[in-house]
């Protein structure tokens, strides 16, 4: 009973009156909804933190059987710790957090994303063939919007930034709008599948 | 026909990028249709108006979207516009500081004229929460002020009571993706709502402007550039676009390259075949 | 060239990530590669728990505002996944978190992602660009007709509609490449900058 039928009965319940109160005019119904609504950033704010559980537990594993390359699991606890003292005990604005995340974390991160350019590079080259009349399609496509959107395409022909622009606003977005509306119907059908109880996947699991 | 190898292409593309970055060729840009609209719908706010930016993005996109940021609260405080900060990822509040920066660079004063509130959780059922009911959500500013004694925050009690609502948006990967806050503050709430997003993001963003849903769309870098040219305030945006220009024009040689090579290499394997 | 350790810092970590694809993974990449994981995943607690105080400790303890002690006890149980006797009470808030969003979603997305959407395309045909519009959503969408019954109806003379979808969507993916491609070259430059201006100090931009 509580291990399934009442996150069930919870989810059903929840989920139709959050649908309800915004359609059905009626107070107690919507000061219940809103009430509920309320709670999440509170409720989420315990998911921020619990979401970083598994990455200790995955490394605290990696240094307890000191398996290969344990070490670079405690440089990573290291580094936490020292985020937590600091942030927890003096604040996120002090000189030693902003330290800690602008010359340590946003040059890693920054780079870290940045080297995907190389890969793309790489894979224009590579991989970018106009084989057939979909791939060529794909790549007339792709080269007139990135030379339209820098300057270098203005420099080529005054044309060119608005053929890129056109592309953009008109065939790719009706393009784009067919995956929007796409993937609205599966994602309206997957919150009603939630709300009726077909889909159970966030009580799956934890037995 | 040997392929190049990877890491040629690698080093080839940093040195690109480089060089324009140590000797820039200045070369000119035009201003496209979207970021004038977009410019037009800050342009409208009044005088003592409240703006509420989100900072919806985190260390990859800093290079994008900080530079559009920074032109917004500029242009915003060219309006005298008051402006809540506020980030539906955990990262974002530590790039609305080093944003709002510029502000108090501006002469305005932290907690008259603008604030950070900082990171709210939930993404979307936090943008709904804090949507109808703001102070419950947002009880204290990122530097723990309480928002009681804070005078920007003064009459704000819900999504209605900003004359716009602009999040600067990473997409997938982020709490509160461009989707969610189109569905909670157009269609819920039904305020006007702008997005700032990357590149990357761009084009499957473009439906919402179309439909009217979003009243501007800012995309990456260019757009970024393009914001400046507008404020007559070049910045790091517009420093970048020569690096731009460079890199996408070994890629477009890249992709000449590997069609060519791919069409003789076709060619040599057909004569083969018939030979 | 700059002369504070800070940068010196901030661009050994650069160039020691760029290693991974210049070079190959090494330990002075994994190294930064760990530390800045232990930053990041440090930074979601702090936060995390900032978020908590502010928004559901401090109203709770000092103010008195007792109806928060239920979103405290839902996000309480969220810790019980990891305690295998008393895993399952995890489900509770999950099921009152994931109802929420579903619930959200669905009012919302109906008008945002489908009836606003199908309204913004139905153009009158008075131009190119509309009917291009028009045009393009009508076959994309028939790309993606996969029962049977709809199928069938598009075989013949009509099955050059899909072809014809398929087509706009490998436009919109040519589209989405060149920014993607303008998006991760920003990123690099943004590295690049800041080794050739604030490191080496060789840029002649300001």
């Amino acid at each position: 009973m509580l291990k399934r039928t009442l996150p069930l009965a919870l989810t059903v319940f929840v989920g139709f009156l959050i649908v309800f109160e915004y359609f059905v005019d009626i107070p107690a119904l919507h000061s219940a909804g809103s009430a509920i609504t309320g709670w999440m950033p509170l409720i989420q704010s315990f998911a921020v933190v619990t979401g970083t559980i598994n990455l200790i537990a995955v490394h605290g594993h990696s240094v307890r059987t000191k398996r290969q390359g344990w070490y670079y699991s405690l440089v990573l606890f290291v580094f936490l710790a020292a985020t937590v003292i600091v942030g927890l005990g003096q604040g996120t604005t002090v000189p030693a957090y902003r330290f800690l995340y602008d010359k340590i974390l946003i040059p890693c991160s920054s780079t870290m994303a940045g080297m995907t350019a190389f890969f793309i590079a790489s894979a224009s080259y590579r991989a970018f063939r106009a084989t057939n009349t979909d791939s060529a399609l794909l790549l007339i496509s792709a080269g007139l919007v990135m030379l339209g959107r820098v300057p270098i395409g203005e420099f080529v022909s005054v044309k060119m930034p608005d053929v890129a622009q056109w592309i953009m606003d008109i065939p790719s977005m009706a393009g784009q709008r067919v995956f929007l509306v796409c993937a609205g119907i599966g994602y309206i059908s997957l919150c009603l599948r939630t709300i009726v109880g077909i889909n159970r996947t966030h009580l799956s699991g934890n037995e | 026909m040997k392929s190049i190898n990877p890491k040629i292409i690698y080093v080839l593309i940093l040195l690109v990028v480089a060089i324009p970055l140590v000797r820039p060729f200045g070369l000119p840009m035009m201003v496209m249709k979207p970021t004038r609209d977009f410019y037009a719908v800050v342009d409208k706010i009044q005088p003592g108006d409240t703006v509420m930016m989100s900072w919806d993005y985190a260390a990859g996109s800093d290079v994008e979207l900080g530079p559009i940021a920074n032109s917004l609260l500029i242009h915003l405080a060219r309006k005298d516009a008051k402006i809540v900060a506020v980030s539906s990822i955990p990262d974002g509040p530590m790039f609305a500081e080093a944003s709002l920066k510029v502000l108090e660079g501006l002469g305005k004063v932290y907690g008259e004229d603008f604030v950070n509130l900082g990171f709210f959780a939930g993404g979307e059922s936090g943008i709904a929460a804090w949507a109808e009911n703001f102070k419950s959500v947002f009880r204290a500013d990122w530097r723990k002020t309480p928002v009681e004694q804070i005078p920007v925050l003064k009459g704000i009690e819900k999504a209605q009571d900003f004359a716009l609502i602009v999040s600067m948006n990473t997409g997938p990967g982020g709490y509160g993706v461009p989707d969610a806050w189109v569905r909670q503050i157009h269609v819920a709430e039904k305020v006007p709502l702008a997005l700032a997003v990357t590149a990357i993001m761009g084009p499957q963003t473009q439906p919402y402007l179309q439909s009217g849903q979003i009243q501007g769309l800012l995309i990456g870098l260019r757009s970024a550039a393009e914001y400046e040219k507008l404020l007559e305030n070049p910045g790091i945006a517009t420093a970048q676009m020569d690096a731009q220009s460079a890199a996408h024009a070994v890629i477009l040689a890249l992709i000449v390259i590997g069609n060519v090579t791919y069409l003789l290499d076709r060619k040599n394997k057909n004569k083969g075949a018939s030979a | 060239m700059s002369t504070s350790p800070d940068v010196w810092l901030a661009a050994f970590l650069t160039l020691a990530m760029f290693s991974l694809a210049i070079y190959k993974e090494n330990p002075v990449y994994r190294v930064a590669e760990h530390a800045f994981i232990g930053i990041g995943a440090g930074h979601a607690i702090v936060t995390g728990i900032q978020s908590i105080q502010t928004s559901g400790w401090n109203p709770l303890v000092k103010d008195g505002e007792y109806a928060l002690i239920i979103p405290m006890i839902l996000g309480l149980l969220l810790f019980t996944k990891y305690v295998k006797p008393v895993s399952h009470l995890s489900r509770i808030t999950m099921a009152i978190v994931v109802a929420t969003g579903a619930g959200l979603g669905l009012r919302g997305a109906v008008q945002a992602q489908l009836l606003n959407q199908i309204s913004a395309t139905f153009l009158s045909l008075n131009s190119f660009n509309n009917l291009i519009i028009v045009l393009g959503f009508v076959v994309g969408t028939s790309y993606f007709l996969f029962t049977k019954r709809y199928t069938r109806a598009l075989e013949g003379p009509v099955g050059i509609l899909p072809k014809l979808g398929r087509w706009f969507l490998m436009i919109a993916f040519g589209a989405s490449f060149g920014n993607a491609s303008m998006g991760f070259l920003s990123m690099l430059i943004g590295r690049a900058l800041f080794l050739v201006r604030d490191w080496l100090g060789i840029s002649n931009l300001f």
